[in-house]
């Protein structure tokens, strides 16, 4: 029964967010771009609640977890019934819009293949992750697995495994499968991360083709692919790639919300979840989800007129609320301290985020760590980002321009901010820039290529006409009229 | 024209990509040594299955025996054998009865036990020990 409620779980909330986003748009058949896009963004969302309600089953513990797995289980598939006989009444109609032309399309197959095959082969060479991968995560994963009695207390007593104030969502992920297959399968992890490795390579290519911009979708994923970073950081098994991921998705559902305005209120549910499992998914996720609000909050909301944002700011808060809950109550009840915020630290904290010589210390720490490739390569897609939509946002409608501007700026802030916890680090500088820049900027790098590349222009003779035409087309909501906007497939 | 740009930077692209990867190959044909990870977890199995079904368990190495190893390398050893030993979590709790010894110099596991009054129930080799405190 338990096995059973697992994978009932593990596929019912991808399912349930397939459906969901379905519903939203992006379903047009024959449309490889909308397919891929629904599949790796519903699997992304959807393993990320079920890592949610796998803790909270957890801490319920005994015949109420029994109770918690039979509710959820039926509340799964009476909504994976209700959906799809909802979606059966409606047509969609197919299209050849965003396709592929065929030597693109082989060349990025050919560059899946080879990052697959370099995928494959790290994990080969270090089938349990890197240290941080079985130093932390998938030895949180092991005891979410197990649950030994007494589980919860080496949280409150980290003596032996470091950093328990890490978000779980990719532990309780890789626990719950563990529990669907009965096994500790170290494949379990690697194939997680090969997900989150080429889902975050697939986002980039069909939110772009979407957007009517194929070709340049299939540059935004092989540059991905062709530089190593995800399979090398993918197969790490570490929660840097899902966390690039998770903002990822972010940026997408911004950029594919026409009118490019957040108005549609289940888009900005959508949003809100996104965001928040970023919270979850690591701390540093948490600045990264603050900081993709805040611009939108200044920049693109307060063009939207009060009912309409007052809308959107309640669908994006009802989206970011239950993992959000699931964060707090986690906070709240098991993580002990940051050891970055920690408390009694507050005046050294001050001190240190008050003191100049400070700043020109790590600055200088970053010039003699900074290495072209590792940190260079995401860096150059962030300043081509920043340059593209300051060039071409003229030519962009209003609202556009104000959400590209709006989530450029916070990929900017996001980085900003990590440096600036250079500052307050308490470690040593050389050792906390050179264990953790690289993979600090691969949050931020796949959202870095999609912004750039959104910015461009589309090289092709339908661009040539004005401004390219969304792939799939919206459905107005309740109260909107505006048909050739949005994304859905009536 | 601007198409044709495409193609040849996806074509550069997917050539770097092939590169890299073919750089990794050798990984995935030639046979490769036996990861540090799993050979830790080898190495514990024995203990593992030889300690008590429940109750905490402690842990006891070079340092407990006043060799100066690097600490890095001790806390490794400790982060790698909580791994292999979970769902068994290791306790700081200093009257903890029975305790698994992991030493790089197997020699030193008496000056241990001489020093935290414990006693040495079975050697597994490797640097690896079953031990107890007297009750």
């Amino acid at each position: 029964l338990t096995i059973a409620a697992e994978w009932i779980a593990l596929l019912g909330y991808p399912l349930v967010a397939l459906l969901w986003l379905r519903e939203l748009g992006g379903s047009r058949r024959g449309l490889f771009a909308a397919r891929l896009w629904l599949l790796c963004m519903a699997a992304g969302l959807g393993l990320g609640l079920a890592s949610c309600t796998f803790f909270l089953r957890l801490l319920l513990g005994g015949k109420a977890a029994l109770v918690f797995a039979i509710l959820e289980s039926a509340v799964l598939v009476y909504l994976i019934a209700w959906r799809i006989a909802r979606s059966a009444r409606r047509s969609t109609r197919p299209s050849r819009e965003g396709a592929l032309s065929p030597v693109l399309a082989i060349l990025l197959a050919m560059g899946f293949a080879a990052s697959g095959l370099a995928y494959a082969s790290y994990t080969r060479e270090r089938p349990h992750g890197t240290w941080d991968a079985f130093g932390i995560w998938n030895m949180r994963a092991k005891l979410l697995y197990h649950a030994p009695s007494g589980w919860m207390e080496v949280f409150r007593e980290p003596s032996v495994m470091p950093h328990m104030d890490y978000p779980l969502l990719l532990p309780a992920t890789v626990a719950r499968i563990w529990r669907g297959l009965a096994a500790d399968s170290i494949l379990a992890p690697a194939w997680i991360g090969f997900f989150f490795t080429y889902a975050s390579a697939a986002v980039v290519l069909a939110t772009l083709a979407l957007r009517g911009k194929s070709a340049l979708g299939v540059c935004g994923a092989l540059v991905l692919l062709a530089s190593g970073h995800l399979a090398s950081f993918g197969s790490a098994q570490r929660t840097d790639v899902p966390l690039g991921f998770f903002v990822l998705c972010a940026c997408s559902l911004a950029l594919l919300s026409s009118p490019w305005s957040l108005r549609r209120a289940p888009w900005c549910a959508a949003f809100g979840l996104a965001l928040s499992l970023c919270a979850w998914t690591k701390n540093e996720g948490l600045i990264a989800a603050l900081l993709l609000c805040a611009p939108m909050a200044v920049l693109v909301v307060p063009r939207m007129g009060f009912h309409s944002g007052s809308r959107a700011v309640l669908a994006f808060l009802c989206g970011a609320a239950p993992c959000a809950a699931v964060l707090v109550l986690f906070q709240l009840r098991l993580a002990p301290p940051n050891d970055l915020f920690a408390a009694g630290r507050t005046d050294e904290l001050l001190a240190l985020a008050s003191d100049p010589s400070r700043y020109a210390a790590v600055v200088k720490v970053l010039w003699t760590k900074a290495r072209i490739w590792e940190h260079g390569v995401p860096l150059c897609a962030l300043v081509l980002a920043v340059v593209a939509v300051a060039l071409r946002g003229k030519s962009l409608r209003t609202q556009e321009r104000a959400l590209l501007r709006s989530l450029t700026a916070s990929i900017v802030l996001i980085v900003a901010a990590y440096l600036w916890v250079y500052v307050i680090s308490p470690h040593d500088l050389d050792w906390h820039v050179e264990t953790s820049l690289e993979r600090l900027l691969l949050h931020i790098w796949p959202s870095s290529v999609l912004l750039a590349l959104y910015a461009l222009r589309e090289p092709s003779p339908r661009s040539e006409h004005g401004a390219s035409r969304p792939a799939v087309a919206a459905t107005p909501g309740k109260g909107e009229a505006t048909p050739r906007e949005g994304i859905s497939s009536r | 024209m601007l198409r044709h740009w495409t193609v040849c930077a996806a074509l550069l692209l997917t050539l770097l990509a092939v590169a890299g990867a073919a750089r990794r190959a050798r990984f995935l044909l030639g046979p490769i040594e036996t990861e540090l990870v799993e050979a830790h977890i080898q190495r514990l199995s024995g203990v593992r299955d030889a300690l008590p079904p429940e109750g905490p368990v402690g842990y006891v190495s070079d340092f407990d025996a006043g060799a100066s190893f690097p600490m890095d390398e001790l806390a490794g050893d400790l982060t790698l054998s909580q791994y292999a030993l979970l769902p068994r979590i290791l306790s700081s709790d200093p009257e903890v009865e029975w305790l698994v010894g992991r030493f790089r110099q197997p020699a030193l596991v008496d000056e241990a036990c001489r020093r935290r009054r414990l006693e040495k129930v079975e050697d597994f080799g490797g640097g690896i020990f079953l031990l107890r405190r007297p009750r």
